[in-house]
Formats: C-alpha cells, structure tokens, sequence
C-alpha cells in the first residue's frame, strides 16, 4: 500500500507538471496572426489606395457605367445594367461601392494621414487631395454622409451624417490644407506613388483643378462659384502629360475596370445617343477612339429598349485592357475655364478660345486626327455665343469627359442644359433621368442615423430645383 | 514519429506471438432461460484479460482459459450478464435471462470513458458497426442519417467526395462552427472545421469526416447535449461524434480472424428540374444564334438550314444548322431538333473493398486493415477515391501497466468539377443552354473561332459548355492523413488507474486548380493555382480514476483530468493568371504570378473532472467541472470555468414498482450544464492585409500590381475585449421499457441559450470597419425528442422491430449586436440566408411582391405584380421537424430493413427555377403565350381582373424571373419524406457452419430510391455553401443521387 502510495504522490505530481507549464503553453503571442503586419510604410499603403480609388470608388464600374448609361454613352441591356437603364438601381447594388469608398479608400487615407502629420508633408497633401476627391464623389452621390463622427471603429458605431454643406467646408479645407503641405520647401520624398511619382508639384496643379471644380458644383447655389472657381484655376493642371490618372497595364490582375467589365460580363453597348451625336451630327474624330466599328467604319448604338449584341461597344479610350481611369485633367480643367469665363461674361472671343483650346485638348489625349475637323469646327464656333455656346462647351464637356462620373455632375448642376432625354419606355412614375444614388443596404442596416427619405430623383444639397416657370 | 512506429511495430509483434501454455479449454452452449433457445453471439470473456470469444449459431462456444483464472462471464445485449465460477468441469452450459432493465448496455461518453447507460444523465444515442457498413456510404457519418434523433446531415452536393454538414441539436453559434467535434479512440480529430467549399463558386471539396474508412468503425456515440460534452469542453459545444475503432479480439483457437467486405454502387440522377422544350434559343419569338435566352419562336414552327445565306458565320456553332422559319423560302435540312441536357449525366460507380486481419492472446490484440474506395461521379471525370491503412495494438506489461496505440493511414482525393454560380459550373451550362442547341456535340473547335476554341451556345462567351468544363477545367487534390494515438494505462489498484494518452492528427493536401485559357469563364486567359496545406493537431490528456464501493450501496467514480490541445495550420497557394500557352499548368506560365500564406494556431489547456455518485443502483448524481485556458482570447479573459449537474433516478428500482411486468424499467433524467468556447485565432487585433481590389464584377486587380506591392488596413477591426461565448443547457427526459422490453419509449426536452455568442459583426461602413468580432449575440434553442423502440414480433423465425426517431427544434434568435437586426450568413446580395434577430436562425431574406395588410399581391395598372423597394425575410431554412422511422423484419436468416427520413418543412432558395425562368429553358416558361391573371388587387382595392402575358418582356425586362425580380416566388418548401435507405441481406453463416468460413452474408442496399416532395428542383438534400452555416441554397448545385449497392462480408 505504501508503495502505491509514492506512486501515487508522483503522478500527481506530474499532473501538477503539466499544469505549471500551462504559462509557457497558453502564450498570447500565438494569436498574433504570423501573416498579417500589424504596422506597414505609408508608400504601401497609398499604392493600394490609388489602385482602389481607380478601380472602384473613382472610376469603377458602380460609378462610370451606372452614370454612363443614365447619360446616355451606353446602353444596357442585360441583367442589371438593363435594370440600370430602366432607372432600377437598388440599395444592395451599390453596396460594395459604399463600403469599399469607406474602408478601403477613405480608412486607408487617414491612415496615411495620421502616420504623415508633422512627418511628411508631402504624404499628407497627396492624402488630402485623394481624401478630398473621395468625399467630394462620395458626397455629389450621395449627398449628407458620415464624416466628423466617420472612422472612428468601435467609438463610434453608428456615425450621424453631416449635410452635404459641411462635407463641402471640409473639402476646400483638405484642398487648401494640401496646397500648404505640397508647398512645403525641402519635403522628404515619398514612396509608393504610382500616379504621379511622388512629385509634389503636380499633386499642387491636381490640388488647384479639384478645387476649383468643387466650387464649381456649388454654381446654383452661388453664383460667384464662377468666379471663385477662375481664380482657383490658376495653377492647375497644366497639360494633357500633368493628369491625375490611374494607368492600368495588360496583364491578368493588371487591367482596367471597364475592359474586365466588358470581357467578364458584357451586358452593355454603346447607346444611339452617343454614337448618333458624334457619327452624324459632328462627324467626330474621336469616335474610333470612344467606340468600336461594326464592320470597316459604321458605328451604332442600341436605342432605348434595344437589346442587340451586334452594335458599338465601348472603345479603347475606356475599354482598352491599359487604359487610364481619370481622376482630373487637363481636359477638365480647360472646360471649367471656358464655363467660368462665359458665366463670368468675359469677352466672347476669350470664351470660344477657351472652349476650342479644349476640345483640342481632348483630341490631342486620344491621338486623334483632328486637323482638318477642327478647321471646320472652329469657324462653327467663332460665330456662337449666348446660350449656344454655353450649350455648346456643356455638350463638349459631355463628350470630352465620356465614361467619366463627373459629367453627372455637370449635368445636374447644369440642369440639362445639353438636353438629354429620359428613357421613354418607362412608366409615369419614374420617367425621368436619376439625380441620386440610393443609401447603401450595409449602411441602412448598420447605421439607424442613414436618412430613410431617400430615392433616385432625390436631390443633393446643391442640385437644386430651377424655380418653375 | 519514429518512435511512435517502433511502438507500434512491437505492439504487433507482442500481438502475434502464439496462446500461451497452461490453459484448459472450457466449451459449452448459451441458451435463453425465456425460450431455451440457442443465442448466437454471445460474449464469453475471462473477467479482467482479453481473452474472450463469442458463440456461434448454435449457442455454442469454445475457450481455452488460462489455470490462474477461476471464472467466466457471459453477456449479450438485452441479457443479464453472468458470472460463471469454473469448477473442474469442461463444459459450462449456461442460461441466460432477459434482463429488461438493459442494465449492462454500455455506451461510450466523454474522453473515450465507457459509462453504464442507466447510470447517465443525459440521452446518448449511437450506431453500430453493421448499420455502418450496410449503409454503405464512402462518408461514415451518413449512416447516422434517419436513425438518431435531433442529427441533420445534410450532403451537399451530389458528387463524388462532396462534403457532408452536420448538426446535432439546432445551432449553438452565430457565425462560428457548428459542426460537432469528431473524436477518434478518445482523440479529437480535425474533422468539420477545414476542408469544405471555398464559396458560392468553385468545386465541391471534402470536409474531413469522409478519411475515416466505415469499415474501421465499431461505433459512434453521437454526444447531445451540454451535459454530454462538458468533459470535451469548447470544441464541443456544437455536441460531439464518439467514434471507437475496431480492435483485435483473442479467441482462442484461432491466431487471425479476417473480415473482408466488399460492395459496388451504382449511383443514378435523382431529381432534376424541369425544362421546356417547346420554344427555342433566341429572343422576342426570334431565333437568333448565339443569343443567351430560350424566348426564341415555337420549335415546331422552325426548321434547320445549310443555306450559306444565313448559316455561314457561327457554322462551327449551330452544326446542325441555322434556324430559319417554316415559312422561309431558304432550303432547308429537316425540323428543329431539342436536345435533352441531362443526357451529360452518367452512372457513377463506387467499389469498397476492406480487407482486416485480427487476433489477440492474453496479454496482446492486434488489428490491421486496409480499404481502398473509389467513386466514379454521375458527372464524367468527377472522381474520388480513398485508401486507409490502419493498425492497432495493445499489450500488458505486468499486472499493473498496459500500453496500447493505433496508427491510421489514409490517403484521398480526387478529380473535382466546377459547380455553382460559376460561369463554368456544369449545370448552370447545362441547364442555361436553349433545348436547341447540342452541347455534346463537340466542345472543341479545330480552329479559333472569333477568338475561342471553346463551342458553347453563346459563341464561346458567356458559359462554359459543361463538356468542356468537365474534360478541360480541372480540378484535382490529394491529402494525406495519419491519426494516430499511444495510450499508457497504469492500474495503481483495484479502485485507482491513470491513464496518459498522446494523439495526433496531421494532414497535408496539396490541390491544382485549372481554368483553360479558351474557357468562356469570367477570367481571360485561364489560370494555374497550386496549393498546400497542412495540419497538425495534437491533443493530450493525462487522467486519474476512482472507481470505488465506498459503503454499502455506494459507488463513486471520479475522474481527474488535464489536457492540452495545439491546432495547427498552414496553407500556401500560388496562382499563375492569364496562361500564355494554352493547357501548360505550371506556374511559370502566367502573365501574373501572385502567392500567399495562411497560418492558424490555436493552443489550449484544461483541467477537468467528472464525479458520478450512486445509490443502490437507483440514484445516480453526475458533477463535472473544467477549466480552460485558450490563446485566442485576451490575457485576463482567457481563463473560464463552466460546471455541469445531473442527477438519474430509476424509479423502478423502489421497493413497490421493483420487478413490475408491465413496466419492469423506468428512469427520470435532469441535468444542467454551462459550456463555454473561445474566439476563433487572430481577432484580438488590427492588421494590414493585401489590398482587395474587387467592385463586385469582376476579379478586379492582383498584387503585386505591375511590380508595386501594397498593404492595406483591414476591414476586420480587432478586438482586444474579447471573452468566452457560454451556452447554458437545461435536459430532461425519461426512459420507460415495458413488457419484457417489446416497447420502450426514451422523451428529451432541453432548452440551450447561447450568451455572451461571439460573431463577425458587420458595422456600417462609416466607421471605416466593415465587421469585427464580438461577444454580443444570445440565441436560444429548445427541442423535443423521441425515440420509440417496438418489437411487435419476435418468435424463433421471425422478428419484427421498429425503431421510431422524432425531433423537434425551435429556435430564436433573441439578438445579435448593438444596432444590428440581421447578419448575411451566405448566398448573393439579394438573395440571402440570414441571422435575424426575432427570427429563427437561418431566414432567407430578399425582396417580396408589394402587398396590401391582407397579404393580397398589389397589382399594378399594367396587370403585373411590384417589387417591394426593401428586403424581407421569406422564410426558414430548418425543418420544422424530422423523423426517421426504421423497421427491420427478419426471418431466419433473411432479413429486409427500411429507414423512412421525413424532414417536414423549411424552405430553400430555388435560385436555379429563379435564373432559367429569365433563360426562358424552365417548365415555368411554357406557359409564355398564355394569357394570365395575377390574384391580387389593384391600387384601388379592387380585384385584379387584367390579363397579362408571362412573356419575354416581363420574364426578362421586367422583374418577372428570380434573376430580375423578387426571389420570394422561388422560396420553396424543402421538406420530404423518402426511402433513405432499403436493405435486403441474407447470412448464409448457418449453413457454412462446418467450414472454415466463420460469417457469410451478402446484401443489396438501395439509397433514396423513393423521394417525395413538393420541391421544383434537384433532390432538397443539398446546399451550394457545402458544410458552412449557410444551408438553403440551391443555386445550380450538383444534383443529388440515388443509389444501388450490392455487397458481400467474409469472415474466417
């Protein structure tokens, strides 16, 4: 008995062991996920940013093709992009454009911008200008957003939304706060800039047309947006070589949005509109660029309603595997000019300059043929002025800037001034071209304070209606 | 690991070494004291050793026993076991009594630990070996399917190796696993939590329940509820799977016994969803080649041409010809011709064969096996197969010590094919493709047509032709297993013994995924992926137990535990995008090359113990308690306690109802139990992940992009406040058996409610987070079960019994986080399944018709039903309740045994119906030219009386169809009642009595070869998620099957 007795106190003992080593074994350092950095280089991050802004929240597809299919470049017509064309564009459609805005770009911009205050000013003006574009997209779609209670994780879980007022406040802020920090004499260099090479001074010219083009959303609401929008213009984009753009390169994983839109789902043509207006009324040289041919040189679009595979698609300008997504431009920045200047009554002669330099603009971006086109066309415009001519820059704009979200903006803020018409075979009650993105499904389920009043012909706060007459 | 096979080679030796000397043979016949019949397979065992046997046919047996042992007992299930003294004499006839109290049934609980089931006090219900192996499934725990009550399995797909989702008793957890722990030998195996379906796309993979060959299994215990599984702790809080494995046995006379079985299958389609065939491919009443839809005109009204003047272009396409109007002037080759899609499938085949060799001395058993199992798909080129090696050993180092151990071998894998919502999944190619199109006839075109070599309907866009994607784009894997453990027992005294036992599970797979660059997938170009994982799970315990008669009438049994687990994973996978030579997989041959790494480790340890108090074979009390430390919680939080109470009472064993005729057994169970489970790893932090550059279309941008790599903050915020989730299970229940064990009925009631439940929430956006992981969720599950055993014959001859399973759950979902009523547990935006706050787990949510407070459909001015602008739910996805009834008549040797499953209600997502009614290729769009009036009322109240067509233009532009409109018209009543499973066996061992051949029997088994439903699809059993939580999907999966099976077992 004694001696199962020892026994028995040394395996007891050796239970007691096992369990002292229970420290060493249960170590917190196991849960630290061996895969993941907890801490990364700003450059890293804002290569990741600038690939997400032109994949997704800048040029995507919930963005460029929904608002090119309600201005009428493209016509849907499967699946959803039919819906689209229908006027349909539900909360969950868009979901993965709110969310990805939010987390992936806009988290991920005040990451940098934490780590770069009194570090890098030139990280942080970069992170301004970028964060300024996204809210000002973010914003123009979807009015009052989340931001002065917005990113702040656990803190903060159902973040109240600042009216679009604000938003705008915070805009010109960033921009004007980056315009300081690019500024800054004898900067560190940064890495990981994959749209302009960390060069600062062409984040400035960027910084300046972005700033004047916010101000210029605001035009119905103040009508010295014109004139403070000229003045912003001085020291903005400077040539077609200086835009703010995303290259894409042809490689799997390395393409252009709209090109993998088009080769993994398709669903879209070219629409009758577009093409009509450049092939039959302006003979634009452009339009091999914009669209392909159907057989040697025909172009055609789809009408409302029609369905056919055998028409138009979208060109290489867009579709190309390579090409560019635009954040701002050259372009852009000559049109804000010519607007400005004609809603600013300055000489008409300076306006048609304007208006013609940048349509040239635009030829000379895609390598168009436009010599002798444009002899035509500016003999056309030196005789325009008035409300023509206006209309004129605004329908160029519409053209210059294809497949880019910010024409949706111009026409709203422009009330259709180029006179585009709604799709006619859809029933009374939503006839007429969308102004507004729905609210988010994950925000509307996650976050009580989401508005609940708003549809597709809602208003943003400087959208508003012209007073009838 | 050397060491470990120098065990076990030893063990082997020691196994085969001859009987030892010094022994008398005793032999003899075992009758029943009831009918004086012989009773075949009998138990004869000297107490305390191996040495044992059992009786033949005839009652009769033969032992040799060793001089220094001086008794033999008896037992067989429904008999009171007997001990036998040995006098001088030889023979030792015996007559045994029924013992209706089922006193000595012995189930296998908790840590391996053997327990008396009148003593527990909690319902336990298990399957043997025979049920197992006639079953004939390659994935063991199918045989559970219909015969234990409150078990869903649910086989996810109809292909060879697909995983198979379990789930005792409703869920227990939100968005963790709810799978139950698989425990081998007393060792946790990695079982439900890996392996699976990767998504809504891709192939169906295997979990790893199906590397265990059924031919290995004795048993399984299949562990209920919290007061069941306490012992296991956290792994186990969704209950547990007990499998013991065969071991060797001594009989003397005899060195080796070997078992061979055998079957081949035979698998068929089961269900399919129905087509139209009378109009064709094109749209508007128009055909044209290539177009996606099947809104194209009357085939009987369109005939084929090889006219050049419109059949030139797209030739290598529409082979037959063009199809051109009746009425055309044209010439022409003959009429329209349809096609039947289903004619791709084919008969699977499986063989099993399982060849094991057994035996044992006293002091020494040992078993070897070996199964090989190869299954041949319904779909071609889908395969699976699976061989297993296993041995297993004990032995006696003197009085006091016995070490025993097992090693199983198993290598699987096989050749996958694309299913789901993948542009190369075959049955969305099948089933989208207009009935006037061929796809078998060809998949290849000899020269590049307009930029594919693929022959689709679609001109080589769009889909794949499931030919192609059946000999093109493939998919294979293979893994390799060792489960293995080594067990010390020392026996300190007759009361006292410690037991260390050391198990490990490690796996490695390695798998190849193929997308052909002409596929007409999504991704241009094709792909090589490579990948390889590992997993290493070691698991040990060390114990001490009591078992001891402490006064008159008591017993007490304790055990004292410690354990500590380790889970160990590591995957590595490389893809090669944008193949530059076609059908060169390698990963040299893309235009992007981009690799990643994923690791999990989970370390755990636990001290435990079990205290079982009885009374006079009367009372019994059960008390446990554990205490666990996990590393995927916070320092300070990572230590949690959770106890468990129950109490048994046999009522019949007071004086007044003692040796009662009606009722001779009754007993009342009750117990409490709390079960705790820790986070899943790495959620106690923020980290930067590779940036997901994805807009929902498209497969978006790689990184390292164009030579620049990135980081990006993860949209999973960590939590650093993290603490154990704990379920609180309240059971009790009653076992009554009446006269002489001819009815017995077992009734449960539990009530589980989750609390403190950790999830992946998801936060708005806004916050700059997309989820995170916490503890905010409480769930509540409560259920009844009954189990009702009736033998209404039982004569010489014949024998009758049924054995009847019920079970019903509710559950409710009581909350889930701060601000959040509904979470997405799998599907398409959309079309969902969901958690629901008020609601039963498992909602499926989507939009609706709008409707008036009556629930009438509001129909607008043109005739149609509205869409509502918001998602709703639209039904559950579990049953709301099941049954299985089993009966197995028996005469002499021939018997035939039917298992009924009735799964009565929940809904699935019939996303197919809902995709081909925009095709225009389902039955529900024959109607097309009918006029048609919605039931509803208009904005005015008024009954609708607009006719309306269901035509091309409402299917397809409108939101007619589950692809444009609402998915409630596709949310379908899943329930069924089949024949799941019909066996015929005869056992011809009588008459093989003289010869050398021990056991003989041959039986033919038939697997759902009846099914009735109201579902419009492929047999319900199925989901697209594979075993995840998300169940209720049916988006163009893999249809189910039925099955024949002949089979043979041989023992000699």
């Amino acid at each position: 008995m004694k001696n199962i007795n020892i026994k028995l106190i040394g395996l007891v003992f050796l239970m007691a062991l096992a369990l002292g080593s229970c420290k060493k074994w249960i170590n917190t350092d196991v849960n630290i996920n061996p895969d993941a950095p907890s801490d990364v280089p700003m450059g890293s991050i804002l290569t990741g940013v600038q690939a997400n802004m032109a994949y997704n929240t800048i040029g995507g597809n919930d963005l460029c093709r929904v608002t090119s299919i309600w201005l009428q470049y493209f016509q849907g017509v499967a699946r959803q992009s039919q819906s689209t064309a229908n006027y349909y564009l539900l909360p969950s459609d868009i979901n993965n454009l709110w969310v990805t805005n939010y987390t992936n770009t806009m988290m991920n911009l005040k990451t940098i911008a934490g780590k770069a205050t009194g570090s890098n000013p030139t990280y942080m003006g970069i992170a301004e200008v970028l964060m300024a574009n996204s809210l000002g997209v973010t914003s123009d779609f979807w009015g009052s957003i989340p931001l002065s209670a917005a990113f702040q994780g656990v803190a903060n879980l159902t973040p109240t939304f600042d009216t679009q007022e604000s938003v705008y406040t915070e805009i010109l802020r960033l921009l004007d706060d980056a315009i300081i920090q690019l500024s800054t004499p004898g900067a560190p260099t940064v890495d990981g800039d994959v749209m302009y090479g960390g060069d600062p001074m062409l984040w400035l010219e960027a910084a300046h047309s972005l700033k004047a083009r916010y101000i210029l959303h605001k035009c119905k609401l103040d009508n010295t947006a014109y004139t403070q929008a000229l003045a912003a213009l001085d020291g903005a984009i400077s040539s077609n070589a200086n835009d703010l753009q995303f290259d894409f390169y042809d490689a799997a994983g390395g393409q252009n949005p709209l090109y993998q839109f088009m080769t993994q789902r398709g669903d879209i043509t070219m629409a009758k509109v577009f093409i009509d207006t450049l092939q039959l009324v302006r003979h634009d040289p452009r339009l091999p660029f914009f669209a392909t041919a159907v057989g040697d040189t025909a172009y055609v679009g789809n009408g409302w309603g029609e369905v056919s595979g055998d028409v138009s698609m979208p060109g290489n300008a867009v579709a190309a595997a390579s090409a560019p997504v635009p954040f701002i431009t050259y372009v852009e920045t000559l049109f804000m000019k010519a607007e400005c200047l004609y809603k600013t009554n300055a000489p008409v002669a300076q306006v048609r300059t304007a208006l013609l330099a940048a349509v040239t603009a635009s030829m000379e971006k895609w390598g168009a043929d436009y010599t002798a086109w444009m002899g035509f066309y500016s003999m056309y415009i030196n005789v325009a002025s008035g409300a023509p001519l206006y209309k004129e820059i605004m329908t160029q704009k519409w053209i210059a800037l294809y497949n880019q979200a910010e024409g949706f903006n111009d026409w709203r803020r422009t009330d259709n001034v180029i006179g585009l018409q709604a799709n006619p075979l859809i029933s009374a009650q939503r006839n007429e071209i969308p102004r507004h993105y729905p609210e988010a499904q994950s925000e509307t389920n996650y976050n009580p304070n989401t508005p609940t009043d708003i549809n597709l012909w809602s208003r943003v706060w400087w959208d508003v209606a012209a007073p009838t007459k | 690991m050397r060491k470990f096979t120098l065990i076990l080679a030893i063990l082997l030796m020691a196994g085969l070494q001859g009987v030892f000397a010094q022994t008398r043979v005793i032999s003899g016949t075992v009758t029943s004291s009831d009918d004086k019949q012989p009773i075949p397979g009998v138990t004869v065992v000297v107490p305390g050793t191996t040495i044992g046997t059992n009786t033949g046919m005839d009652g009769k047996y033969v032992l040799a026993v060793p001089s220094k042992y001086t008794s033999i007992t008896f037992s067989y299930v429904g008999m009171k076991t007997k001990l036998v003294p040995l006098g001088t004499a030889t023979t030792v006839d015996v007559a045994m009594d029924n013992d209706v109290m089922n006193m000595d049934e012995v189930v296998v609980t908790a840590i391996g630990i053997p327990r008396e089931s009148k003593a527990l006090s909690y319902s336990v219900q298990d399957v043997g070996s025979d049920d197992i192996m006639k079953a004939a499934r390659t994935d063991a725990v199918n045989a559970l399917q219909g015969k234990v009550s409150d078990v869903q399995i649910i086989n996810s797909a109809g292909v060879a190796g697909g995983a198979t989702y379990v789930q005792i008793r409703g869920v227990q957890s939100i968005t963790q696993n709810n799978q139950p722990l698989y425990v081998v030998d007393g060792v946790p195996i990695s079982g439900s939590e890996s392996g699976g379906v990767y998504g809504v796309d891709g192939v169906a993979t295997s979990n790893r329940n199906i590397d265990l060959s059924p031919d290995d299994i004795e048993s399984m215990s299949v562990l209920k509820g919290g007061a069941a599984t306490a012992l296991y702790g956290l792994r186990a809080a969704s209950g547990a799977i007990v499998i013991t494995t065969k071991k060797g046995k001594n009989t003397p006379g005899k060195k080796i016994s070997v078992n061979f079985n055998t079957y081949v299958q035979m698998d068929k389609v089961s269900m399919l969803p129905k087509l139209q065939t009378t109009y064709g491919q094109g749209h508007n009443g128009n055909w044209y080649s290539g177009d996606r839809l099947t809104w194209g005109a009357k085939n009987d009204t369109m005939s084929l041409s090889k006219d050049p003047s419109v059949w030139n272009t797209w030739k290598d396409f529409d082979v037959a010809g063009a199809n051109v109007s009746n009425n055309s002037s044209v010439s022409k080759t003959g009429a329209v011709q349809t096609y039947n899609p289903y004619d791709f499938f084919q008969t699977g085949i499986t063989t099993n064969n399982a060849l094991s060799l057994s035996g044992g001395t006293d002091v020494s058993t040992f078993y070897f096996s070996f199964s090989d199992n190869q299954s041949k798909g319904i779909v071609p080129n889908n395969k699976f197969r699976r061989n297993t090696f296993k041995i297993a050993g004990d032995t006696k180092m003197g009085d006091h010590f016995k070490l025993s151990g097992s090693a199983n071998y198993m290598i699987s894998g096989g050749d996958r094919i694309q299913q789901g919502s993948n542009t190369s999944g075959v049955m969305l190619g099948l089933l989208r493709t207009p009935n006037t199109f061929d796809n078998s006839a060809g998949y290849e075109l000899s020269t590049e047509q307009n930029g594919t070599i693929e022959r689709s309907y679609r001109h080589g866009r769009g889909y794949d032709n499931p030919y192609f994607t059946a000999n093109k784009n493939k998919y294979s894997d293979q893994l390799n297993r060792l489960i293995g453990n080594v067990q010390v027992d020392y026996f300190a005294t007759k009361w006292l013994s410690f037991t260390y036992r050391l198990g490990v599970d490690w796996w490695g797979r390695k798998w190849n995924d193929q997308l052909n660059k002409y596929s007409a997938a999504a991704y241009p170009d094709g792909w090589n992926k490579d990948g390889q994982e590992t997993s290493k799970d070691m698991n040990s315990d060390l114990m001490m137990n009591i078992d001891k008669d402490f006064a008159k009438d008591f017993n007490l049994k304790l055990l004292v535990g410690q354990n500590m687990t380790r889970q160990y994973y590591k995957g590595m996978q490389a893809t090669a995008n944008g193949m530059v030579i076609p059908e060169y997989y390698n990963l040299n041959n893309g235009t992007t090359v981009s690799a990643y790494t994923s690791t999990s480790e989970v370390r755990r340890a636990a001290i435990y113990g079990d205290l079982q108090l009885s009374w006079k074979n009367m009372l019994y009390l059960n008390l446990t308690g554990r205490n666990d430390w996990s590393t995927t919680l916070p320092q300070g939080k990572n230590s949690f306690f959770y106890p468990s109470v129950g109490a048994g009472w046999i009522f019949t064993q007071l004086p007044g109802l003692k040796d009662n005729k009606v009722l001779p057994y009754g007993k009342i169970r009750i117990s409490y139990a709390i079960v705790a489970k820790d986070a899943s790893p790495y959620n106690t932090m923020t980290y930067y992940n590779t940036p997901s550059v994805l807009d929902g279309w498209t497969t978006g941008l790689v990184f390292p992009w164009n030579g620049n790599n990135a980081f990006a903050l993860s949209n999973n915020l960590g939590n650093n406040q993290l603490k154990p989730e704990k379920t609180k299970t309240f059971e009790v229940g009653t076992d009554l058996k009446f006269w002489q064990n001819r009815f017995g009925i077992s009734y449960t009631y539990f009530n589980n409610k989750g609390q403190d439940l950790i999830l992946s929430v998801p936060i708005a956006a806004s916050t700059g987070y997309s989820t995170t992981t916490m503890n905010a969720a409480s769930m509540t599950t409560y259920g009844h079960e009954i189990t009702v055993d009736l033998i209404p014959i039982k004569t010489k001859s014949w024998t009758w019994d049924i054995l009847l399973n019920w079970s019903l759950i509710k559950n409710n979902v009581d909350a889930l986080a701060p601000g959040v009523t509904k979470l997405f547990l799998g599907g398409f935006e959309g079309s969902e399944i969901d958690a629901f706050a008020g609601q039963p787990y498992r909602t499926i949510y989507g939009y609706d018709w709008q409707r008036d407070s009556h629930g009438n459909l509001l129909i607008g001015d043109d005739g149609y039903p509205i869409m509502t602008n918001d998602m709703v739910g639209l039904g559950n996805v579990d049953p709301k309740w099941t049954a299985g009834i089993g009966t197995n008549l028996k005469w002499k040797d021939l018997s035939l045994y039917l298992l009924f499953d009735i799964k009565y209600g929940g809904m699935m997502w019939n996303g197919t119906r809902g995709a081909l009614d925009y095709f225009g290729t389902s039955q529900g769009t024959a109607n097309r030219d009918e006029w048609y009036t919605f039931q509803g009322v208009n904005s005015k109240g008024q009954t609708n009386n607009i006719p309306v067509k269901l035509d091309y233009f409402w299917r397809t532009q409108n939101v007619g169809s589950g692809f444009t409109g609402p998915m409630v018209d596709y949310v379908e009543n899943s329930g069924w009642v089949r024949l799941r499973t019909v066996t015929l066996s005869y056992n011809f061992t009588n008459l093989l009595k003289k010869t050398f051949i021990k056991g003989l029997s041959v039986y033919f088994t038939g697997t759902n070869l009846w099914i009735s439903t109201k579902y419009q699809g492929i047999d319900p059993e199925t989901n697209l998620l594979g075993a995840s939580n998300a169940q209720g999907i049916d988006y163009f999966n893999m249809p189910g099957t039925k099955s024949y099976t002949l089979g043979l077992n041989l023992a000699f």
